[in-house]
């Protein structure tokens, strides 16, 4: 049994994109085989160019290939694989997938599935939290036989309508009288039903204006739990983060120490164990609430590995190959510096934000000082339309808010994608925004401003067109030929690149 | 020498001269005068004390040059002509995405604003409707089709 001993440790990582890559570096850095899986369209994805070994289990669709259960278990057995890391989205917070999982004795990098299973459900994760002691908005369950019209004047309106079973608005409306309500509590009831397969709906208090603020947690085998530096992610876009930065311009250290203990009284609550994410929000008084458990590495966790120097994915592994994570809380409550991330998606600011797909010709990524880029991209690489539009994440460190902007605004300006669509100058113009670069904005920011954030510049269209004249017409041999054969090149490229 | 192209989906019109590696474009009444080399895989312009270094790419019928911050597509002006052209007519995809239903058979009749096709992308359903009253020629696609943006999936008369 000696060689079995030494056998390196195999992870599977059940995903795709910048995070499967991410999470396939990290098992390598830490010695272990890093084992990749595909879906049709996926079959020459960059990120199986990173993984030791990948394996294909289905078709494009993601009910067929991302989230077939069934299919990602068979190929971890056939493959002897020791552990799965679910990465974000997808099987992530499917409690279902860890508990199987674990009952084929494969090791689940996440928290225990039980835990999932009560963060899941925001009516089950308000009741502990508030057990644990941790304030929550106020607001009321809707349990049959009570009168809505009754409770939402309790609360005061406005007030909001919110599924039970998941996030992302869905299910969610905003009641400002009793009309209002009674028309949206159905409407809500079957959105949600569509969506989570559970019709439950409770009332929340609305807050105005708030903040969007959440707490890294983490969690060995052994009762150690730590909490980090906060991250301010209000800059959202139809409920969905786009630009998160930590440590937050709102809140002081003394209320990120008392959000920290809050989020981890509430891991010791839940039990939880691993990484995970503890989402609050923040009135204009200060006053925080809890929002919501996300159990699994957040697609945002790169900004705090950037201000505390320590890596959460390789944390993940570790713990959950049953190491001690011995971290000091005092050291972790003072970041080093300031660190922003800005998503790149595919998408069209200029039609309504749609998705866009292809296949990507140009991929120029810059190289700036203090730059970090987590990408899924690259020349020749497909943006699929099955999948969500993340292309990558450009994240960038400052000895200060003020450095980390810069760098970040620079970096952007230097990321040069063509044909697929993107919001990179969407982005450039929220962190060029006053309101921005002062730090006081709350998660009403885009639709607030969304007019100043469109506008796109031709200040150097002479220029443009000089350059235009000089590769048609000036370069030698003549810029058509020269053109050509540029595209030919480009080709042969794509070609060789698909197989 | 008088010139236009479509620059960024407007039609630009300006003159150009080229003396000696220096080209001269005269756009609303001002004289733009510049140096433009190549290095390496970039172009470099000088214009006064002015350096830059520019990022481009080539495409079968577009130019695409990034300065500073801004982003210039380039297409001469018959291919832009072209396109449109097509796109009145008939039912283009406006992004890529997969089919998911077809609602008219060729030879039907339908009225403006009627869905003709709904088009799935990144799990949003898109529906594709019809721009003015008019006949379905052909339907060019089937349920379950990929296709890509601006891809030609109805003609109409």
């Amino acid at each position: 049994m000696a060689s079995l001993e030494c056998r390196k440790k195999r992870i599977l990582v059940a995903n795709r994109g910048e995070i499967a890559i991410r999470i396939t570096k990290a098992i390598k850095e830490l010695g272990y085989v890093a084992v990749g899986v595909y879906s049709d369209i996926d079959e020459n994805s960059p990120h199986l160019f990173f993984a030791d070994e990948a394996y294909h289990i289905g078709p494009s669709e993601a009910a067929k290939s991302y989230l077939n259960i069934d299919k990602i278990i068979a190929i971890s057995k056939k493959n002897n694989i020791d552990a799965i890391h679910p990465g974000y989205g997808f099987l992530a917070e499917n409690s279902n997938f860890a508990k199987i999982v674990e009952e084929n004795n494969f090791i689940w990098i996440g928290p225990p599935y039980k835990v999932m299973y009560d963060a899941g459900d925001k009516l089950r994760a308000r009741k502990l939290a508030q057990k644990a002691g941790v304030p929550i908005v106020p607001g009321a369950s809707l349990e049959k036989g009570s009168n809505p019209i009754e409770q939402a004047n309790e609360l005061g309106y406005p007030v909001l309508i919110k599924a039970s079973g998941g996030g992302g608005g869905k299910g969610m409306r905003i009641a400002n009288n009793d009309k209002e309500l009674i028309d949206s509590i159905d409407v809500a009831k079957k959105e949600a039903e569509a969506s989570f397969s559970d019709p439950t709906v409770y009332l929340e208090k609305y807050i105005l204006d708030p903040h969007h603020i959440e707490i890294q947690i983490m969690a060995d085998n052994f009762g150690n739990y730590y909490y980090f530096p906060e991250r301010e992610c209000s800059i959202q876009r139809r409920y969905q983060k786009i630009i998160e930065e930590s440590p937050s311009t709102t809140i002081n250290r003394e209320k990120a120490k008392m959000m920290g203990e809050a989020a981890v009284s509430l891991a010791k609550e839940v039990g939880y164990r691993s990484a995970g994410t503890v989402e609050f929000l923040v009135d204009k008084d200060k006053n925080f609430y809890f929002l919501e458990i996300n159990a699994r590495i957040q697609v945002e966790h790169p900004i705090t590995e950037e201000i505390t120097n320590i890596d959460l994915v390789e944390s993940q592994i570790k713990m959950a190959f049953g190491n001690k994570l011995l971290l000091n809380q005092k050291e972790l409550n003072k970041p080093v510096g300031h660190a922003i991330e800005a998503r790149v998606y595919a998408e069209n600011p200029s039609n309504n934000f749609m998705p866009d797909a292809g296949i990507i010709k140009h991929y120029k990524r810059p190289s700036n000082a203090g730059v970090r880029i987590d990408s899924g991209g690259n020349k020749g690489a497909e943006i699929p339309i099955y999948y969500d539009p993340i292309i990558s994440k450009v994240i960038a460190k400052g000895s200060d808010r003020k450095q980390a902007l810069v760098r970040l605004y620079n970096a952007l300006s230097g990321y040069h994608i063509y044909p697929i669509k993107t919001n990179i100058k969407f982005l450039m113009n929220i962190i060029k925004h006053s309101h921005f670069a002062n730090g006081t904005y709350n998660t009403k920011f885009i639709d607030t401003h969304f007019e100043e954030l469109s506008p796109i510049t031709n200040n150097n269209t002479p220029l443009a067109i000089a350059c235009y004249y000089y590769l048609n017409k000036v370069t030698s041999g003549g810029g058509l030929t020269s053109s050509e054969n540029k595209m030919e090149e480009c080709w042969t490229f794509l070609k060789n690149f698909r197989g | 020498m008088e010139e236009s192209l479509n620059i960024n989906n407007k039609n630009i019109d300006f003159t150009i001269k080229n003396e000696k590696n220096v080209i001269k474009v005269g756009l609303d009444d001002q004289q733009y005068v510049c140096n433009v080399a190549m290095l390496g895989d970039q172009l470099t312009a000088k214009s006064d004390n002015d350096h830059k270094l520019i990022d481009y790419f080539q495409d079968k019928d577009s130019h695409i040059i990034w300065i500073d911050d801004e982003e210039y597509i380039i297409k001469e002006i018959n291919l832009v002509y072209e396109e449109n052209i097509l796109s009145e007519e008939n039912v283009v995809a406006p992004m890529p995405g997969v089919i998911k239903e077809i609602l008219v058979t060729s030879g039907e009749s339908v009225e403006q604003g009627e869905t003709l096709i709904i088009l799935e992308s990144m799990k949003i359903s898109n529906e594709l409707k019809a721009s003015k009253k008019c006949t379905i020629k052909n339907v060019l696609v089937k349920v379950g089709d990929q296709v890509g943006g601006s891809d030609l999936l109805v003609e109409t008369e």
